[in-house]
């Protein structure tokens, strides 16, 4: 039996080795997608993260609010704020212009007057406070309010979740300055305004936000949100699942060129000789998925991005990597049966590899997918591997954790073999 | 006991209007060279393909060395060897590999192996190439690595689909005067298929002409020739049994 198998396996090995295209289209070309698209997805992850964006500032207020809100967005480090462009200052319709013409990814504009209506509104909440507690206070100049906005003005290709950061922030900005000038104005009302017990109200904070890990943090491990933690992963599975194209490819030659017969009326089993080509295959793949974790490790930083950090569990890791494996290159071999010309193979296995990784979160999170294609992409094998391998890294999960996730893969391999067999028994009689 | 014993064998195949095979009937004596023939279509492919367990038959039997096709076929795939039409080989391996691989799918394997290799690539003049890749062989030398690729395991019928088209004249007198010694010295039945009627004439023992799915003539060939009217060779027998219409199966 295992004569068989291993003269398969060495025929297998020499048949590739002798393929520089093969060769290339295996380790190559994978190694190149996933710096490109650990590189090109690393904006997104900026956007939100490290990057600074250059902001226009509309400044027609020129008081109190319109400086706090500049110092409150130069703290940030995220903006760089322009109020000029050109040496000219920027009014509402350059902004829009400029903007527009996608100069400048948005833009703010601060109405004539907010400092006094904020002020107003300030005073009005603390007078009406302190007549609650039955303290003097003056509220014969109270204004009525005039309905102002900080207008946000958005380069119209902006994405939606880019805008939802920026709003987030700049209520949050606006909402500090408004509780600043209500302590400020309770101050004054108090006749605390000068000494001790001013700073005592300035230093009034609100609670903050931090984000902390779901997992203990104790034995040094820490959070991981990059560009290269999510897209190394992502991207070594999708190139491990387009083995279908060569191993199909390689089946269909056999069929087309009569070895296969040859093979079927040998004696023995013809699953030995499948179950070689597999275990050579899966060896591909494994090489594939190491090549592509030194890429993440060792290779990341030379191109300005942070190093994969592959977690502890380094058996629980090769556990489902060899799942994944099985999965593609089982997936190949039904690809190779079903398909009964080199072109229909190429083209149905390519597609549906990017169709299987696309619903599987391998190029936009499942989360943010519809609900039914969440439902459909929950039956995806790349989201199974890709799930498995997130758990390990981003969870620091074992394997006892990922084990359902290699029980899915590595049963969508037995299901493949089994239907692959069914059919090329049946094409028989 | 014959080599091979048809009886009544049919085959329709799946959306088929007319059957591949009509009953045919049919016992190959051991040791000889068997030769089938017929034109395009005939039914030659399929009945080599029930042979060796690759179709399934309609309906009658067949059996090989005595042992049933439909029942004995793991025991019948160690006893035959199977020369496709096809070049079944790798063509990025050389001819020592191909030999190698088919070699050890034989149960073969070590000095055994290699020295049979050595010997019959010896015997077809392929000792110089042998670490040649196939891809950069010749057409004669390609189907004299597909016939070793059958017989390294020495069976006891070796099935031929049309062993010399498309070779030269040398490789093909090759082909034929070894089939003649390895009959010859091993006892081995030859079950052969051909369009080369000529070469047939010479090599076969008996021949059979298969027709629409029908047997229509079975014996030896000087019989056969002998008993038709005006007829001097199988080519001409060939003709007056099976027509001059083109067959564009």
């Amino acid at each position: 039996m295992w004569l068989r198998i291993s003269a398969t396996i060495k025929k297998e090995y020499l048949t590739l080795t002798r393929d520089k295209a093969g060769i290339t289209l295996l380790f190559f070309m994978p190694l190149i997608l996933i710096v490109l698209m650990a590189l090109i997805q690393d904006a997104p992850f900026r956007d939100y993260q490290e990057l600074k964006f250059d902001v226009l500032l509309v400044d027609n207020d020129q008081a109190k609010v319109s400086q706090q809100l500049l110092t409150g967005l130069t703290n940030t480090k995220k903006f760089s704020i322009h109020t000029k462009y050109k040496e000219k200052l920027i009014n509402d319709a350059l902004a829009k212009k400029l903007v527009n013409e996608g100069k400048f990814q948005f833009a703010i504009s601060i109405p004539k007057g907010s400092t006094a209506q904020v002020q107003n509104n300030a005073n009005k909440i603390v007078a009406k406070l302190l007549s609650s507690l039955g303290m003097p206070s003056d509220t014969s100049a109270f204004k009525e309010s005039h309905g102002l906005h900080i207008d946000i003005i958005f380069d119209p290709t902006a994405k939606s979740a880019f805008k939802i950061a920026i709003n987030n922030a700049m209520e949050k900005l606006v909402a500090g300055i408004e509780t600043d000038l209500v302590l400020s104005a309770m101050s004054e009302q108090l006749g605390t305004g000068t000494g001790d017990q001013q700073m005592a109200f300035n230093q009034i904070k609100s609670i903050e936000v931090k984000e902390v890990a779901a997992y203990d943090q104790s034995n040094g491990l820490t959070l991981l949100t990059n560009s290269v933690q999510h897209n190394v992963p992502a991207w070594t599975i999708f190139a491990m699942f387009f083995i279908v194209i060569p191993l199909g490819g390689a089946l269909l030659k056999e069929r087309e060129d009569g070895s296969l017969t040859r093979l079927k009326i040998m004696p023995g089993s013809y699953t030995l000789l499948l179950m070689g080509k597999v275990l050579f295959y899966v060896g591909v793949c494994f090489i594939q998925f190491v090549l592509m974790m030194l890429v993440g490790v060792f290779a990341m930083p030379l191109f300005g991005l942070p190093a994969l950090q592959l977690g502890h569990e380094y058996f629980a890791l090769a556990v489902i990597a060899i799942s994944i494996a099985f999965a593609a290159t089982s997936y190949g071999i039904l690809i190779g049966t079903i398909f009964k010309t080199p072109s229909q193979s190429l083209t149905f296995g390519s597609v549906s590899v990017v169709l299987l990784s696309a619903i599987g979160g391998i190029w936009v999170p499942m989360y943010v997918m519809p609900l039914m294609m969440q439902k459909i992409g929950a039956y995806s094998p790349l989201y199974w591997g890709l799930n498995g391998i997130n758990d390990l890294f981003l969870r620091h999960e074992g394997l006892l954790f990922i084990f359902p996730q290699i029980a899915k893969l590595l049963g969508f391999s037995a299901i493949c073999i089994f239907v692959a067999q069914w059919i090329e028994k049946k094409s028989f009689q | 006991m014959p080599a091979v014993s048809i009886h009544s064998l049919c085959k329709t195949y799946k959306d088929a209007v007319e059957p591949s095979l009509n009953s045919i009937s049919l016992e190959i004596p051991r040791a000889t060279i068997f030769g089938f023939l017929g034109p395009n279509g005939a039914g030659k492919t399929t009945t080599l393909s029930i042979l060796c367990g690759l179709v399934k038959a309609t309906s009658g039997s067949a059996k090989i060395l005595g042992k049933d096709v439909s029942k004995e076929l793991k025991e019948i795939k160690k006893c035959i060897g199977m020369v496709p039409q096809d070049i079944a080989l790798f063509p990025s391996l050389t001819g020592q590999e191909n030999l190698t691989y088919f070699g050890n799918l034989y149960g073969l394997k070590g000095k055994v192996l290699e020295n049979k290799i050595e010997h019959y690539l010896d015997t077809f003049g392929l000792t110089n190439n042998a670490h040649k890749r196939v891809s950069q062989y010749s057409g004669g030398m390609k189907r004299r690595i597909n016939l070793i690729a059958g017989i390294l395991h020495d069976p006891q019928l070796l099935i031929l689909d049309e062993p010399t088209v498309g070779v030269d004249v040398q490789s093909r007198k090759m082909i034929s005067d070894f089939l003649k010694s390895y009959n010859k010295a091993n006892g081995i039945t030859i079950l052969y298929t051909s369009h080369m009627l000529d070469e047939a004439e010479k090599l076969c023992d008996e021949v059979a002409i298969i027709d629409h799915g029908k047997i229509v003539t079975q014996g030896a060939p000087q019989a056969l020739i002998a008993q038709q009217e005006n007829c001097h060779s199988l080519e001409a027998l060939f003709i007056q049994l099976t027509g001059r219409s083109v067959r564009d199966h």
